[in-house]
């Protein structure tokens, strides 16, 4: 198993060969993520009105899946850099770096939906909470992340210096996901990854699931798109300092 | 009564997610332009 990951990881290492895989997956990944997207809207206007919290319930069906994604980036850069510092795997860095804006994205979507539900819902826009306070150094991680590449012009330098930050930061992404465990949070605790007895009702748990796959389509072929964008660019660096 | 709260978050999501898609093409679009005109210019010289 790990000899054949091996083995697919040496194949498509070579940039010319995943920019012909890229080409392929292209189209036929955003027409799934689009298709999903629009079932899961379609689900998500069929939702009764939650007993306690009225119609704003619908908030959750973008702000969860945000949030999902906001960690699962930051820990699809985490790897991405291992890969690309231990493996020596030239598209690690690139992968890493067309996923952090796309990150960085999600998690400003999470803080801001949260904010809109959390004035009606619990009077504030903003609490000092462990949650709330992790996903804003998540934050400025992506940016930081962000910014660096972009500070350093050697790309060598830049990629090193960057992936010790993607290390080091996601430290971070446990406490984010814990916080509301390990502290006393106004944000609730997990409602969805109790599988054996989830907290939420089917009415509610399967749009919110079908919308969680609808933004891990929408992620992966964004980072896609940003991934051949890299390549090229590296490309063009090549060949004009080949000048 | 709520209204606002709900529109505000999909429509923050809506644009946000359009944003970055939109610069994300825009980016590959003119990665491909820039890599086509070096081509040009090389073959030129060549």
């Amino acid at each position: 198993m790990l000899e054949r990951l091996e083995n697919l990881s040496a194949l498509y290492a070579n940039p010319h060969r995943f920019m012909n895989l890229a080409a392929r997956l292209h189209a036929p990944l955003w027409l799934v993520a689009v298709g999903v997207l629009g079932f899961g809207l379609f689900m998500v206007a069929g939702v009764p009105d939650d007993y306690q919290q009225g119609a704003t319930v619908r908030i959750m069906f973008v702000h969860v899946p945000a949030a999902w994604m906001a960690l699962f980036a930051y820990s699809f850069i985490f790897f991405a850099s291992i890969v690309a510092v231990v493996l020596r795997h030239p598209l690690g860095y690139l992968a890493a770096r067309a996923a952090a804006p796309v990150g960085a994205v999600f998690t400003l979507v999470a803080l801001v939906t949260g904010a809109l539900w959390g004035q009606p819902m619990w009077g504030t826009w903003w609490v000092w909470d462990a949650r709330l306070t992790s996903v804003l150094v998540l934050l400025f991680l992506y940016l930081g992340y962000i910014a660096l590449w972009e500070a350093i012009d050697d790309y060598g330098r830049a990629a090193r210096a960057t992936s010790i930050l993607a290390v080091v930061g996601f430290v971070n992404v446990p406490i984010v996901k814990f916080s509301v465990d390990w502290w006393n949070t106004l944000h609730q605790p997990a409602s969805v990854s109790r599988f054996a007895r989830p907290a939420l009702h089917a009415d509610f748990l399967y749009p919110l699931l079908v919308m969680g796959v609808a933004f891990l389509l929408l992620f992966l072929a964004i980072t896609l798109t940003r991934l051949q964008m890299e390549v090229l660019r590296q490309r063009l660096r090549v060949r004009q300092s080949e000048n | 009564m709520y209204d606002f709260y709900i529109y505000a978050s999909y429509a923050f999501t809506a644009f946000a997610l359009g944003a970055i898609i939109a610069v994300s093409f825009h980016g590959l679009a003119r990665a491909r332009q820039r890599l086509a005109a070096l081509q040009d210019m090389q073959n030129g010289d060549g």
